[in-house]
């Protein structure tokens, strides 16, 4: 246990994220981890997000989006959202995400548009949108007095129906977590919690693999038949 | 504060959690773990409730508890919970 200093802390759970995923944090701490529930996909495969996250709102206006940049603390990732339903003009290109680099700010979502994803890769800070253009967002009339600013954010529930939408308020400082598998928020004050309690379930999964490699097969591992029988649980970890 | 804590007390705040978190278990069974009890083995612990554990120490000692790859280690027994993450910062010797 360790007090840890922001930069460190976020440095810190960053690293442990790397060898975790989205995956592993969800199955870990289900009632402690929010999907995005927006179709957001990876622009840069193979790149794993963690920060506290630095909000922002805008309607197609690149304003906003270079005040975030501007304000947001080194160490935070941050995210666009772009209030114009259908199609988004892109919010950020090659240049911005270089500009975040330089600003120590690790990573990008952006609920619209971005661009340049040739020369976005090699940049190394992972970015994710909901769309792609190579139309940029020209305007930067709208200045925004909310920066960082909160949000109401689809999400979805596991077994949670289509027809039950829901959602979850982003506040500045809750942390994003996304890899090529989704996008997730967990709540600044439960992060540690649930990054140890997916190392823990790591742990006890390296075991099932180890049982599955020695010749063990799944069905008995996971207690397959006493649970057709009904005496017994499924378990995936030990 | 962590500094404050003696290790019974922090036995006992433990065992009365386990008793709320785990209402189908009989009370005697609970406070009849040995501080050196293997938690996850007893099924008292997993990683549901290792979010709910944490959060309750956090709320307990007044700050995080962030646990390193290594510290996670120890932290399957009562005893472990004590003599790594707060009897460090009180300045407690281990059991």
């Amino acid at each position: 246990m360790t007090a840890l200093d922001g930069r460190e802390r976020i440095r810190q759970f960053a690293d442990q994220f790397r060898e975790l995923g989205c995956a592993l944090l969800s199955d870990a701490a289900p009632d402690d981890t929010f999907l995005l529930d927006r179709p957001f996909a990876s622009r840069t495969p193979g790149l794993m997000l963690a920060g506290p996250v630095a909000p922002v709102s805008t309607y197609d206006d690149m304003l906003p989006c270079l005040q975030v940049l501007e304000s947001a603390p080194p160490g935070h990732v941050l995210y666009l959202h772009n209030e114009k339903s259908g199609r988004s003009e892109a919010l950020a290109g090659d240049i911005f995400v270089t500009a975040m680099r330089s600003h120590d700010l690790p990573g990008l979502v952006v609920d619209g548009a971005v661009r340049d994803l040739r020369d976005t890769q090699p940049i190394g800070i992972p970015v994710f949108s909901t769309q792609v253009t190579f139309l940029s967002a020209r305007t930067a009339e709208l200045a925004t007095t909310e920066v960082p600013c909160v949000l109401e954010v689809p999400t979805r529930r596991p077994g949670g129906s289509d027809d039950d939408p829901s959602t979850v308020t982003m506040r500045p400082g809750d942390w994003l977590f996304a890899d090529d598998d989704g996008v997730m928020l967990v709540r600044a004050e439960r992060v540690s919690a649930v990054i140890a309690a997916a190392r823990l379930l790591t742990e006890r999964e390296d075991a099932l693999r180890a049982a599955l490699d020695a010749g063990g097969r799944m069905g008995d591992l996971c207690g397959l038949n006493a649970y057709l029988r009904g005496d017994g649980e499924l378990r995936f970890a030990f | 504060m962590a500094s404050t804590i003696e290790r019974d007390a922090f036995y006992r705040a433990i065992c009365e959690y386990l008793k709320s978190a785990n209402r189908d278990v009989a009370p005697e069974l609970i406070e009849g773990i040995d501080p050196t009890d293997n938690l996850w083995d007893l099924g008292f612990l997993d990683s549901f409730g290792m979010v709910k554990l944490l959060t309750f120490l956090e709320e307990f000692v007044g700050r995080e508890i962030v646990l390193s790859p290594d510290s996670i280690r120890t932290f399957h027994t009562i005893e472990r919970m004590y003599d790594g993450h707060v009897a460090r910062d009180s300045g407690k010797q281990p059991a």
